[in-house]
């Protein structure tokens, strides 16, 4: 009876931690902006898995992959992760049993998934250590079922499971495993023996010693720490250290004191009935636990940024200024969606000066200075302009860095397809066509191959095709004026291409120029001049002591020249020329405008330098 | 208990009948087919091909819709091997394959191909007729693993594949050493006890694996404009020739073409691996730029490429290499005189990646529009030059994608070379057999396991070169090298600086882009 009712409890309080749980993923974390932000492929087929299985380790990863796919759909990944976590409290209630008494277990079997779920909140966290501690949890939780049988039998079955951690689940995973059996041996009152401990140290640590030595693709310590070793790109979460020695500290703890621990719930030594007010107290503990985890998990800054990112790849632009709004300008890939998303949105160079462009026209356009995380906006702003082969460049570099990151292969196979070059479109395709999640995208393009109707018909490819260049000349990352100038020679519909030029010559302060292409506004229809143009005309036609510009049939409006009139008085007649001082009032009521943006925002001016890493 | 052994030995028997029923009736019996008078599309395209007596199956898709598929590889004498398959992969078993090939080398061997569509009955294609050559190839393969990539780089890996099989199994993973670059793995005379490659990046340096001993070194000196780069095994095996670049890569907005790699300067070097010690000469250090050194297999020529001098007024597509050679004296060092091998005035082409048989009797080389990069360059084909006559002919082996890399078979029989001819986007290794009569052969793709493999393989079979075996230096053994100490090499004091034109170093301000 009294078992039955603390199993309730139990049963209650893992439903209200997942419960809990379900949501806080769903709804805030968001398993679709992990998948954006990891971009993880897996692909069916055993040339795929052969990849793996050669890595120490590899398997986790596979399976990692496997599982992390379905992230592309929230409800799916949701679901699959409370899995993850639900199997490891299972086999971590199950171990703890050994060892402590259930009123104990009741709260402490929470701790792996409480950090899990911490860990989890991190969108650059993978699944692959929650693999590798379920495999090892499964793997000790086996060799525990044959704790008293025959000696011989036990270390066979350790050697052989030793075996398999090392080889497809990596060091952390045998190093996890074979502590944990240790301590089980250590606890063995029928059969265990601490020779039997020094045995399994001394395999284990052979193990490691052969692979870390033979293995061509590890070195030793990768082979032993693999998940901890910092690289270029990867910094283990300090969460990951607590999360894997909490078992065997537990375990230890279980094991000297394990004795001493008296029965929390039950009250009445005689009758042995359940406390239901301290067992509904206790049960309460671990869901205000998890809310504190929440809590401190939580980083909405973080989630900002992926989402200013996954918006601008789904071309949400309104949600993408929003998302900028909140993060912070100095975040060079926040400006650069954000001037993006007003280009869509027909504002850009109406609009510019709205947001400070604090990193001039490396704020609106990223190749100087560039590093792996930059990659694939490259490819997206290049894309934009239709420069397809340049578009395709930065893709293969993206994917160069990571292996089948899905977004550059989709890349890849739309721009050969736009180029014509099928045969190329469909090794892309091909790949796509294994991933579950990317299939039915693949089938749809697959079928564009060698069909010039499809394509044509396709307002996106179509459109491309009419833009991208015909005439053959070098790419120029270090002076992207120099490709829009081109394009837009080339083409001078080419609308993006015009309004980028221009705001790149507005941003470095080259005005001559900006006056020099006003021709190109009649060809694109604008109704118009666009606000920073007209400031700019006006800067310049006081620079220069004239009165009109030749606009055809625009000109300038009435707003902006007042404004300008007005910024003028301020700074010249009241601050006497003073900018320092002129700067509180010129920035409360022309801080949107590009002749603050010259006197006080430009990187010229302030002399700000990018300090990111840059090429590798 | 005895009931219980007849149970046992009725189960056996009923299991062994399964399996001779199976053994039997699994391949069909075709009394009736309609014949179709074509040749069947396969992929690899394995038809009408020579192939080396100790390749791995050549295993093959049969594109042409149906529900079953029956394959029959037979030689004159009759027995073969007969493969059924309900999809449309032809998987040869390899123990089969391999004791039919030694029995019938130097002749012909017939593929037979059928195919029973849903509803319908049996059809067969024409008769495939293969030959088996009687020379063996090289059993190994050594190439790099890189994405069809243009500035930066993740994983990489050099990887030895036995020809012989589908084995495939790493020489050196950048995953050991900090994922630097890895690049110009390359052996003396096809020998895998003396390989050399470079590493760029962290750590950086250039490895030497000679004779069991493993060095890190480097290569850099005052007096050359970069570190050694392009290099060449003298046949002695103490000497390497290099060439020192100075590189530009360049990427087109239109076009065929995805990226151009021009030189701005380049020279030629030797290094001495007993004296560690670098030298150069006047005749090859000039203000042209020479690359791409590569040594006959006497050891007495040194052939390299030539450009004209770096003009920035000059667009790169109108610079084009020579072909020259200078004869040395390996024991002497004492250096000939240049002589001009074929001119691209002569050609109309640039000439590039000179690579000379084993038995000396014949020079592959590239030609393209321009430049001497020719992997980037769809218009790059190989040509063959008799070195008895200098006489040179393109051979049939070319295709309207890029053929380069070339490498020879230690017996001189075979060669295999880099091609994008399957999709214009990655190269893979094509083996040729070359007859007497100098005739080079249709080329064949190298087989994998898996006919699909190439399907969906999105990785360049980079710079691949024949090995006589495998290499068994230890991985790890490589990658600790590169952390180990670095010997820096020094520089010919001999060698009149004055003299040289081009290998001085050169100044940033001197190279205008």
């Amino acid at each position: 009876m009294n078992y039955k009712i603390r199993k309730v409890f139990n049963v209650i309080t893992t439903v209200v931690v997942f419960a809990v749980l379900f949501l806080y993923f769903l709804k805030s974390v968001d398993p679709r902006l992990i998948d954006f932000s990891q971009q993880p492929i897996f692909l069916t087929g055993m040339n795929f898995f052969n990849d793996y299985l050669v890595l120490p380790g590899g398997l986790a990863e596979y399976i990692s992959l496997f599982i992390s796919q379905f992230f592309h759909f929230a409800l799916a990944g949701t679901i699959l992760l409370l899995l993850v976590l639900y199997f490891i409290l299972f086999l971590t209630r199950k171990l703890l049993l050994i060892f402590f008494p259930p009123d104990y277990v009741h709260i402490i079997q929470f701790i792996p998934v409480f950090l899990l779920a911490y860990l989890h909140s991190k969108y650059s966290y993978t699944l692959k250590p929650d693999i590798i501690i379920l495999v090892s949890l499964l793997f000790v939780t086996g060799y525990y079922y044959f704790i008293n049988k025959r000696i011989v039998l036990r270390i066979a079955l350790f050697i052989v499971a030793a075996a398999v951690s090392i080889m497809f689940f990596g060091g952390v995973s045998l190093m996890l495993f074979s502590s944990l059996a240790i301590i089980l041996e250590i606890g063995n009152k029928k059969g265990g023996s601490a020779l039997i401990a020094v045995l399994y140290f001394i395999i284990a640590a052979v193990f490691i010693f052969v692979v870390g030595t033979y293995s061509p693709y590890m070195n030793f310590d990768k082979v032993m720490f693999d998940i901890f070793i910092p690289e270029k790109y990867y910094k283990p979460f300090l969460a990951l250290y607590p999360l894997f020695l909490s078992y065997p500290a537990l375990m230890t703890t279980g094991l000297i004191f394990s004795d001493r621990m008296p029965d929390i719930m039950l009250k009445g030594d005689e009758h042995k009935t359940i406390n239901r007010i301290v067992a509904s107290l206790i049960s309460i503990i671990p869901v205000i636990l998890l809310l504190i985890t929440i809590r401190f998990s939580y980083n909405k800054d973080d989630k900002a940024l992926i989402e200013l990112n996954y918006y601008a790849n789904n071309n949400d632009w309104y949600f993408v200024l929003k998302a900028g709004e909140k993060l912070p300008l100095k975040n060079r890939i926040v400006l650069f969606q954000i001037n993006r998303a007003m280009y869509f949105r027909g504002r850009l160079l109406d609009d510019l000066f709205n947001y400070d462009q604090i990193w001039g026209e490396d704020g609106l356009i990223l190749t100087r200075y560039y590093n792996s995380r930059i990659l694939m906006p490259i490819s997206d702003y290049y894309f934009d302009l239709g420069y397809i082969k340049e578009s395709l460049h930065w893709a293969n570099e993206a994917l160069t860095k990571n292996d089948f990151q899905p977004d550059a292969v989709k890349r890849i196979a739309l721009s050969y397809l736009i180029l014509g070059e099928y045969k190329k479109a469909r090794k892309y395709l091909n790949l796509l066509s294994k991933s579950i999640t990317y299939r039915k995208w693949a089938r749809h393009y697959l079928k564009y191959l060698d069909n010039e109707d499809l394509i044509t018909s396709d307002p996106l490819l179509r459109k491309k095709r009419d833009l991208m260049p015909k005439h053959d000349y070098f790419a120029n990352i270090n002076e992207p004026g120099i490709d829009l100038y081109n394009l837009l020679q080339e083409n001078p519909q080419n609308k993006m291409a015009f309004e980028y030029f221009i705001a790149v010559l507005l941003l470095k302060h080259d005005i001559g120029h900006v006056i020099n292409n006003l021709h190109y506004l009649s060809g694109l229809n604008y109704s118009h001049i666009p606000r920073h143009i007209e400031e700019a005309v006006l800067l310049y036609l006081l620079r220069r002591g004239e009165s009109e510009a030749q606009l055809g049939s625009l000109s300038i409006s009435a707003p902006t020249r007042d404004s300008f009139s007005n910024y003028n008085t301020i700074l010249s007649a009241k601050y006497r020329g003073n900018l320092q001082l002129a700067r509180q009032e010129l920035s409360e009521k022309y801080r949107n405008t590009l002749w603050y943006y010259l006197h006080y925002i430009s990187p010229i001016t302030t002399k700000r330098e990018i300090k990111e890493r840059s090429i590798e | 208990m005895k009931k219980k052994q007849y149970i046992l030995i009725l189960i056996a028997l009923v299991a062994l009948a399964g399996i001779l029923l199976f053994s039997i009736c699994r391949y069909p019996r075709i009394a009736e087919y309609y014949e179709i008078n074509s040749m069947p599309e396969i992929f690899p395209d394995y038809t009408s091909v020579v192939i080396p007596p100790n390749i791995a199956p050549l295993n093959f898709l049969v594109k042409e819709e149906a529900e079953r598929y029956y394959v029959s590889i037979y030689s004159e004498g009759g027995n073969g091997i007969r493969i059924v398959s309900g999809n449309n992969k032809i998987i040869i078993p390899p123990g089969k394959w391999k004791r039919f090939l030694a029995s019938n080398a130097g002749s012909s061997f017939y593929t037979d191909i059928y195919i029973r569509t849903k509803g319908g009955g049996w059809k067969k294609f024409r008769t495939i007729i293969n030959t088996i050559a009687a020379e063996r190839i090289d059993s190994y393969v050594v190439f790099r693993l890189i994405n069809p990539a243009y500035i930066l780089w993740e994983k990489m890996g050099i990887y030895q594949r036995n020809v012989e099989n589908f084995s495939m199994k790493p020489v050196l993973v950048n995953l050991t050493t900090e994922k630097n670059c890895m690049n110009c793995h390359t052996f003396c005379a096809n020998n895998p006890d003396k390989m050399m490659l470079h590493m760029r990046g962290s750590p950086g340096g250039t490895i030497l694996f000679d004779e069991g001993n493993v060095q890190m070194l480097n290569t850099s000196t005052l007096f050359t404009m970069s570190s050694c780069v392009y290099p060449s095994w003298h046949p002695g095996g103490n000497i390497i020739a290099f060439s020192v670049n100075k590189i530009k890569q360049k990427f087109h907005s239109a076009g065929i073409r995805g990226q151009t790699v021009v030189d701005r300067a380049s020279d030629l070097v030797l290094y001495d691996i007993k004296k560690n010690m670098i030298t150069t000469s006047p005749l090859v250090s000039t203000r042209k730029l020479e690359n791409l050194p590569v040594w006959s297999p006497d050891g007495k020529y040194l052939y390299f490429i030539s450009g004209p001098e770096y003009n920035p007024e000059v667009p790169d597509t109108l610079v084009k290499y020579d072909l020259m050679r200078i004869s040395y004296d390996a024991g002497t060092g004492q250096w000939g005189k240049v002589d001009t091998v074929l001119l691209s005035e002569e050609t109309g082409k640039s000439i590039s990646f000179p690579e000379i048989s084993p038995d000396g009797r014949y020079l592959l080389f590239c030609m393209s529009d321009y430049g001497y990069f020719t992997i980037y360059s769809p218009s790059s084909d190989l040509y063959l030059m008799d070195l008895e006559t200098f006489d040179y002919s393109k051979p049939d082996i070319n295709s309207p994608h890029v053929e380069s890399f070339h490498s020879w078979s230690s017996n001189s029989k075979w060669f295999l070379f880099a091609s994008k001819r399957i999709d214009g986007l990655n190269t893979m290794i094509f083996f040729s057999y070359i007859d007497d009569k100098g005739i080079a052969h249709k080329p064949v793709l190298l087989p994998q396991r898996d006919p699909e493999f190439y399907n969906t393989f999105i990785y360049n079979f980079n710079r691949p070169v024949f090995i006589t075996e495998k290499v068994k230096v230890n991985p790890k053994r490589l990658s600790r090298a590169a952390y180990g100490k670095i010997q820096k090499v020094n520089f010919d004091p001999s060698v009149d600086i004055d003299a040289l034109s081009g290998a001085t170093r050169i100044k940033k301000e001197d190279i205008k882009d």
